[in-house]
C-alpha cells in the first residue's frame, strides 16, 4: 500500500514535473512542488543533487531513518494538455526510475496515479493524501520529546476513517513487517523539503510556500517591532552589568546568597538572566545559536520551532511585565498612595500588636477550658509579651520613614510588575518579623520537648536508640537513670500541652503569612509562565500551534481511482498550548530539578507535627 | 526384621527407605513436661501478694498524708531509717558477694543516693505544680492505671540483679509524680516520690535477695507484709480491707487450686523433634 502525499494547490496547477521525496521502504511518496514547462530537467536534477551534497545532514536528521534526497518523481499532466507528450518525454529522458505518473481528466479534478518501480508499472494499491502545504509548513510540531504529552493526537482520525487504514497511512504500522513511518517524519520532510526548494529560484515552480511568506501575520510584525526596540534598550541597560567589577561580584558566593535570600534579589537576577539569554539568542540568528549551544545534540526542526516560541513568549513576558509595572508605578505615584499606605500599614501593625497582646493574655489564662500548666503558660506569655513590646517600639521608629520607603519601592516598577510584587512580598515578610520570631521560638521549644519525650519514652520501656545499628535495642538501665528519666518524662509530658498550644497558635500566624507571600510569589510565577505570545497565536487560530493531523475521506476507492484523503491540521487545545510552553520553559530554566519524591502536603504536615521550621522557599521547592 | 537395631542417624545406610519411621520413634514422646504441685504454687504466689501489699501500703501512706494524719517529716525520717536498715541487710545477706560481682563500690551507692535526693528534692516544686490544673479524678484514674501496670509488669521470676524490666518501676514513679501534686506542700511531694522509690525500687531488690539466699523467710515475709498492709487499710477503709483479704485469699488459694485442676487438661506434645530451648 503506497501513500502518496500531494499538495492540494497542485491539483489545479499547470502541467509539469513533480519534485519530491520517495522512500520505497516506508512506502511513502511525498510530492512537494511542480516545476512548469520552460524547464531543463537535467539542470534541476543537478541542482537537487547539489543541495543534497551541500547539506546532506539536513534531511537525514529530519527523517532520522536514512538519507533520501529530493528527486524528480514524474510528470503531472491532464488529458487534453497540448504539452502532455513533451513533458512525458522530458521525464523519460531525465531519469529511468520514475516512480509515478499523475494524470487528470481535466485541469481541476483529482489526478489518477500510476506507480512505477524500475521502469515497470506497479499494479499496487495506493492512498492519495492531499495536504495543505502552507499550513503544514507553518505548524510547530510537538517534538518527539514533547510528544510524550500528546502522542495520541497525531494519530487522531475522524470517525469516517477506519482504524486499520489510519495505521496504514498515518503513523505507520509494522503489522506487515514494514518500517514504521511516523507522521511527524512526513511533516518534517515536507517542511525541510520546502525550504530546500527555495534554492531553485531560476525555475517556474508552483510551490505554495514562498520564502518569508510565513512571517506575514500582524502579530508577528508587531512583536518583531517591539523586539527590535527592546533589544536596543536592553543592550544599553545591561552595559554597566558587563563590567569587570560586576562579573567578579556576581561570582562571589556571599553575593549569590544575599540575592537568593530576598524575593526581590531573585526576581532581579531572573530578569537579568532572561535579558542576557534573549540578547544572546538575538545577536546570533535564531536557529544557529541554538545549534551552537547544544553542540552535537540532534536539533530537530520541531525543537527549533519550540525554541522560537519560547523566545517569543519570553519577550512578550518581559514587555508586558514592564508595561504593567510602569503603569502601576505611575498610578501609585499619581494618587499619592505611598503616604496613605504607610498610615494604613502602621495602624494595622499596631492593631496586630494589640490583638497579639490580648491573645497572649488569653493564653496565659485557661484558653478554651484547656488545662494548661499555669506556671509555664505564664512564663511563655511574659516572654512573648516582651517581644510584642519590642515590636511596638520598632514600629514607632520606622513610622516616619515608611511613606518615603514605599515611594522608593514603587520606583522599582520600572523593572516590571514582578519586581514590585517581589518587593511587596519582602515587605510583608519584614513587617511580620515578630510573627516569625514567635514561631521560631515556639517551634524550637516544641521540637526540643518532642525529641526529649521520644527518647525518654524509649527509656520508659527499657529501650534505647542504637546509633551504630540504627535501631532500637534493649538496654539495662541503673535505678537512678530510670528514676531521673521517668521524672523528666513525666515533667515533659505534663508540660507538652502548654507548649503545643503556643506552638499551634503561632504556627497558624506563620502559615497565614506564608500563604500571603505564597500568593504573591505564585502570581509572579504565573506571569512568568503565562505564554502570552502562544495564547495570542491560539486566539488568532494560527497554524503554528498544531497538535497533530487528522484525515478526512474525500473519495471512496472505486474503479480506477484510489482512496483519496485530505490531511488536515489539528489545532492545539489551549491546555496543550500552555503545556507545551510550560515544558519548553521548564527545560531551559537553569533551576536544578528537584525530585518530589514525597507528597508535599504530607511532608508539610509532618514538618508541622514534628516542629521542623517551615520556610516559604522550602514550600515552593516542594510544590514544583 | 532388620538385622541390626535401627539407629536414628543419617550417615549410615541401614537398608530402609528415606521415609522410614521406626517403632521406637514415638517412645520418646512426652506430654506434661512440667507439672506443678499445690504447695509449691501457693508458696510462689507469695511474691504477688508481697507486691500487692507494697502498692496498698503506698496508697495508704498517700491517703494518710493527704488527710494530714502523717507529716512528711516523720515519714522521711522513717524512710531514712528503714533504708539504712535495708541497705545493711542487703549487704550482709550474702556477705558482699553480689557487690563484688557487680563491681559496685560504696561510693557509687552514695552517688546514686545523692543524685536521687538532689533531683527529687530539686524537682519537687515543679512536680507539685505540674498537674495542678488537671482534675483530681483524672489524676486518680491515671494513678490506678499506672499502679496496675506496675503490678502487671513487675518481674516476679528473675533472680538476677542486673536483668530487670524497667517498665514497672517507671510506671510506679509516674504514679507517684501524679499523686504528688494532690498534696499541699513541696515536702509532701518529695516524701511521696521517696516512698515510691523505696517501695518499688529498693524493697523488691531486698525481697529477691532474701528469696535466693534464705528461701525459708518467704512465708513469714509474705504474711507479715500482708498483715501490715491489712492493718494500714483497716485504718482507712473497711471495705477496702475486706476486698484486700478476699483478693489475697483468691491469689493464695483459689487461683493455685484452679491451676492445679486445669493441669488435668494440659496436653502438649514434646519430643526429640522439638526446637532446642536455651536453658538459663
Amino acid at each position: 500500500m503506497m501513500r502518496v502525499f500531494f499538495p492540494d494547490y497542485a491539483v489545479s496547477a499547470k502541467s509539469g514535473l513533480c519534485i519530491g521525496w520517495v522512500d520505497h521502504q516506508t512506502h511513502t511518496i511525498c510530492v512537494l512542488a511542480v516545476v512548469h514547462l520552460p524547464v531543463d530537467p537535467f539542470e534541476i536534477r543537478r541542482q537537487l543533487k547539489f543541495i543534497a551534497a551541500f547539506c546532506p545532514l539536513y534531511l537525514q536528521m529530519m527523517t532520522s531513518i536514512r538519507h533520501q534526497p529530493l528527486t524528480i518523481l514524474g510528470p503531472l499532466t491532464y488529458l487534453r494538455d497540448p504539452d502532455r507528450i513533451k513533458i512525458q518525454q522530458l521525464c523519460q529522458q531525465v531519469s529511468q526510475d520514475l516512480c509515478l505518473e499523475l494524470t487528470r481528466p481535466d485541469l481541476y479534478s483529482l489526478p489518477t496515479c500510476t506507480l512505477y518501480k524500475d521502469g515497470q508499472a506497479l499494479m499496487q494499491d495506493h492512498h492519495f493524501i492531499l495536504y495543505n502545504q502552507r499550513k503544514i509548513y507553518a505548524c510547530c510540531l510537538p517534538g518527539r520529546n514533547d510528544a510524550t504529552d500528546t502522542p495520541s493526537n497525531s494519530e487522531t482520525t475522524t470517525d469516517q476513517y477506519s482504524p486499520t487504514a489510519c495505521g496504514d497511512s498515518g503513523c505507520g504500522t509494522d503489522q506487515y513487517g514494514r518500517t514504521v513511518l511516523k507522521i511527524e517524519t512526513v511533516l518534517s520532510i515536507i517542511q525541510g523539503g520546502v525550504r530546500q526548494l527555495w534554492t531553485l529560484t531560476d525555475w517556474d515552480i508552483s510551490s505554495d510556500v514562498k520564502r518569508k511568506s510565513n512571517k506575514s501575520s500582524v502579530i508577528h510584525w508587531i512583536v518583531s517591532f517591539f523586539v527590535s526596540v527592546l533589544v536596543s534598550m536592553a543592550t544599553v541597560s545591561l552595559l554597566p552589568f558587563r563590567s569587570d567589577f560586576c562579573c567578579r561580584l556576581s561570582r562571589s558566593s556571599v553575593f549569590q546568597r544575599v540575592l537568593r535570600f530576598t524575593q526581590t534579589g531573585c526576581q532581579i537576577q531572573a530578569k537579568y538572566n532572561h535579558l542576557q539569554e534573549l540578547l544572546d539568542a538575538h545577536s546570533a540568528d535564531g536557529s544557529d545559536i541554538h545549534r551552537v549551544r547544544r553542540q552535537g545534540a540532534e536539533q530537530t526542526e520541531s525543537q527549533t520551532r519550540c525554541e522560537y516560541l519560547r523566545t517569543r513568549n519570553l519577550w512578550t513576558y518581559l514587555l508586558i511585565d514592564m508595561l504593567v509595572g510602569v503603569l502601576l508605578m505611575w498610578w501609585i505615584q499619581r494618587n499619592n498612595w505611598p503616604d496613605a499606605w504607610a498610615e494604613w500599614i502602621i495602624s494595622s501593625a499596631t492593631t496586630t500588636a494589640g490583638s497579639l497582646q490580648t491573645l497572649l493574655q488569653w493564653l496565659m489564662g485557661a484558653p478554651a477550658g484547656l488545662k494548661l500548666n499555669s506556671a509555664l503558660a505564664h512564663f511563655l506569655g511574659q516572654f512573648f509579651l516582651y517581644h510584642v513590646y519590642l515590636w511596638i517600639g520598632y514600629l514607632s521608629i520606622i513610622q516616619p520613614v515608611l511613606g518615603w520607603a514605599i515611594w522608593c519601592m514603587s520606583l522599582t516598577g520600572c523593572l516590571g510588575v514582578s519586581v514590585i510584587l517581589a518587593v511587596a512580598s519582602d515587605t510583608v515578610s519584614m513587617l511580620t518579623f515578630h510573627v516569625y520570631c514567635f514561631y521560631v521560638y515556639a517551634a524550637r521549644i516544641y521540637r526540643l520537648q518532642l525529641t526529649g519525650l521520644l527518647a525518654l519514652w524509649r527509656l520508659f520501656r527499657g529501650k534505647k536508640w542504637n546509633v551504630l545499628r540504627k535501631r532500637i535495642d534493649t538496654c539495662n538501665y541503673d535505678v537512678d537513670q530510670l528514676f531521673i528519666g521517668t521524672l523528666l518524662f513525666t515533667v515533659l509530658l505534663f508540660l507538652l500541652p502548654t507548649t503545643m498550644l503556643f506552638y499551634a497558635v503561632f504556627t497558624m500566624h506563620r502559615l497565614a503569612v506564608i500563604f500571603l507571600e505564597g500568593v504573591l510569589t505564585k502570581t509572579i510565577d504565573l506571569l512568568k509562565w503565562l505564554p502570552v505570545y502562544s495564547i495570542l497565536l491560539w486566539l488568532t487560530g494560527s497554524d503554528v500551534l498544531m497538535s497533530g493531523v487528522y484525515f478526512d475521506l474525500l473519495q471512496q476507492p472505486g474503479e480506477g481511482c484510489p482512496r483519496a484523503l485530505v490531511m488536515q491540521v489539528q489545532h492545539m487545545s489551549l491546555y496543550d498550548v500552555l503545556l507545551l510552553s510550560y515544558n519548553s520553559s521548564k527545560k531551559s530554566s537553569t533551576q536544578p530539578e528537584l525530585s518530589a519524591s514525597r507528597n508535599p502536603v504530607i511532608s508539610l504536615a509532618l514538618d508541622l507535627l514534628t516542629g521542623c521550621l517551615i520556610y516559604p522557599w522550602s514550600l515552593a521547592q516542594n510544590k514544583t | 526384621m532388620p538385622r541390626h537395631k535401627w539407629q536414628k542417624v543419617l550417615y549410615k545406610d541401614q537398608g530402609v527407605p528415606d521415609n522410614y519411621v521406626d517403632e521406637t520413634f514415638l517412645g520418646e514422646l512426652k506430654n506434661k513436661v512440667t507439672t506443678y504441685k499445690l504447695p509449691y504454687v501457693i508458696l510462689e504466689s507469695g511474691v504477688v501478694t508481697q507486691q500487692i501489699s507494697s502498692i496498698c501500703l503506698f496508697v495508704v501512706l498517700f491517703i494518710y498524708m493527704e488527710q494530714d494524719l502523717l507529716s512528711p517529716e516523720s515519714l522521711l525520717y522513717m524512710n531514712a531509717a528503714l533504708s539504712l536498715l535495708g541497705y545493711v541487710a542487703y549487704d550482709s545477706i550474702d556477705r558482699g558477694q553480689d557487690r563484688k560481682e557487680s563491681g559496685r563500690s560504696r561510693w557509687d551507692d552514695v552517688k546514686s543516693t545523692a543524685i536521687f535526693v538532689a533531683f527529687s528534692y530539686g524537682l519537687s516544686p515543679i512536680l507539685k505544680t505540674l498537674t495542678d490544673t488537671i482534675s483530681t479524678d483524672t489524676i486518680y484514674a491515671m494513678t490506678v492505671f499506672m499502679l496496675l501496670g506496675n503490678l502487671l509488669f513487675h518481674d516476679y521470676v528473675t533472680t538476677e540483679t542486673r536483668a530487670r524490666r524497667p517498665v514497672s518501676l517507671n510506671a510506679s514513679i509516674f504514679a507517684s509524680v501524679c499523686l504528688a501534686s494532690r498534696l499541699p506542700s513541696t515536702l509532701h511531694a518529695f516524701a511521696t516520690v521517696t516512698v515510691a522509690m523505696q517501695l518499688f525500687a529498693l524493697w523488691p531488690e531486698l525481697r529477691r535477695k532474701l528469696k535466693v539466699h534464705f528461701p525459708g523467710t518467704q512465708i513469714p515475709l509474705t504474711v507479715s507484709s500482708a498483715l501490715a498492709a491489712l492493718c494500714a487499710l483497716i485504718s482507712v477503709s473497711h471495705v477496702g480491707a475486706i476486698i484486700f483479704i478476699l483478693i489475697h485469699l483468691a491469689i493464695t488459694f483459689l487461683v493455685p487450686v484452679c491451676l492445679i485442676r486445669l493441669q488435668l487438661f494440659k496436653n502438649n506434645i514434646h519430643g526429640p523433634w522439638d526446637e532446642a530451648v536455651i536453658q538459663h
